[in-house]
């Protein structure tokens, strides 16, 4: 990972919004937030949270790209299974910042290797037929 | 890279079943896209479509049925080079399918030469002329 991801990861922003009982995979741990009234946000790239969250949908507020790889890294503001908690938790981030670019990230949705692909590709083909026709 | 060539790393679904980019519309919202040869047109979800209707980001098509989304880019591409100009459908059977849109062949026809490198896990695309 580059300086320039672990100075990001290191950055205080909004409030997460995490499933009730769930937390994020590498959330800051509570010793290490500066006040209890401002929780650190998760930041990953995008790869780590469509792995993190398999089975899931994530929302991301890009923040901005590495430096060495290029890769967005961005905050995580909802993961959920349910796509319409996501759109709800899209129209408040839009309702703070017009601007803000968001990633929708359904969770396993990600760059693997071939090996990984083929095996991917084997197990999607092996499971039931999926009508996908128009 | 030569002169009018695109070089995109691809993702794959979850399901196992689709393959696709992220592409970035209007640089404002960033999306997994399935390539699908087998549809004639692109498409998106009704969600992502209600989405980007609500910031501008996608206008009516004069013609009927289609819509414009917002300037596209390559997300995870260096540079983010943009991608070409489509008018997409929405359709709802993507909801179902856990895709958020999908580049079909009005999306592939615009380049010369599409390449999927296997063993790069990327999609390279060179224009007409390059």
């Amino acid at each position: 990972m580059s300086k320039a991801h672990q100075s990001a990861r290191k950055r205080t922003g909004a409030l997460l919004e995490h499933p009730a009982g769930q937390t994020a995979p590498n959330a800051v741990a509570p010793e290490t937030i500066d006040s209890p009234e401002t929780p650190q946000p998760t930041l990953m790239t995008l790869d780590e949270a469509a792995a993190a969250y398999e089975g899931e949908w994530a929302l991301m507020r890009v923040i901005g790209e590495d430096e060495a790889t290029g890769e967005a890294y961005g905050e995580i503001l909802l993961h959920h299974p349910s796509r319409g908690a996501i759109d709800k938790a899209a129209r408040r981030a839009v309702k703070r910042d017009p601007g803000v670019h968001l990633a929708f990230i359904l969770g396993g949705t990600q760059r693997r290797t071939l090996e990984e692909f083929n095996a991917l590709l084997d197990k999607g083909a092996r499971g039931p037929y999926v009508n996908a026709r128009w | 890279m030569p002169a009018g060539e695109l070089t995109v790393p691809v993702s794959t679904h979850p399901s196992g079943l689709w393959v696709g980019i992220y592409v970035d519309i209007g640089a404002r919202v960033r999306l997994f896209m399935v390539l699908d040869t087998g549809s004639p047109v692109s498409a998106l979800s009704p969600s992502i479509a209600q989405h980007l209707h609500s910031r501008k980001l996608l206008q009516a098509d004069p013609a009927p049925g289609y819509f414009r989304p917002a300037p596209l880019t390559a997300a995870q591409a260096p540079g983010h080079p943009p991608l070409p100009d489509l008018a997409v459908r929405v359709l709802p059977r993507l909801t179902r399918l856990r895709i958020d849109g999908l580049l079909g062949l009005d999306f592939f026809r615009r380049f010369d030469r599409v390449c999927f490198q296997l063993s790069a896990m990327r999609l390279e695309l060179t224009h007409a002329g390059a």
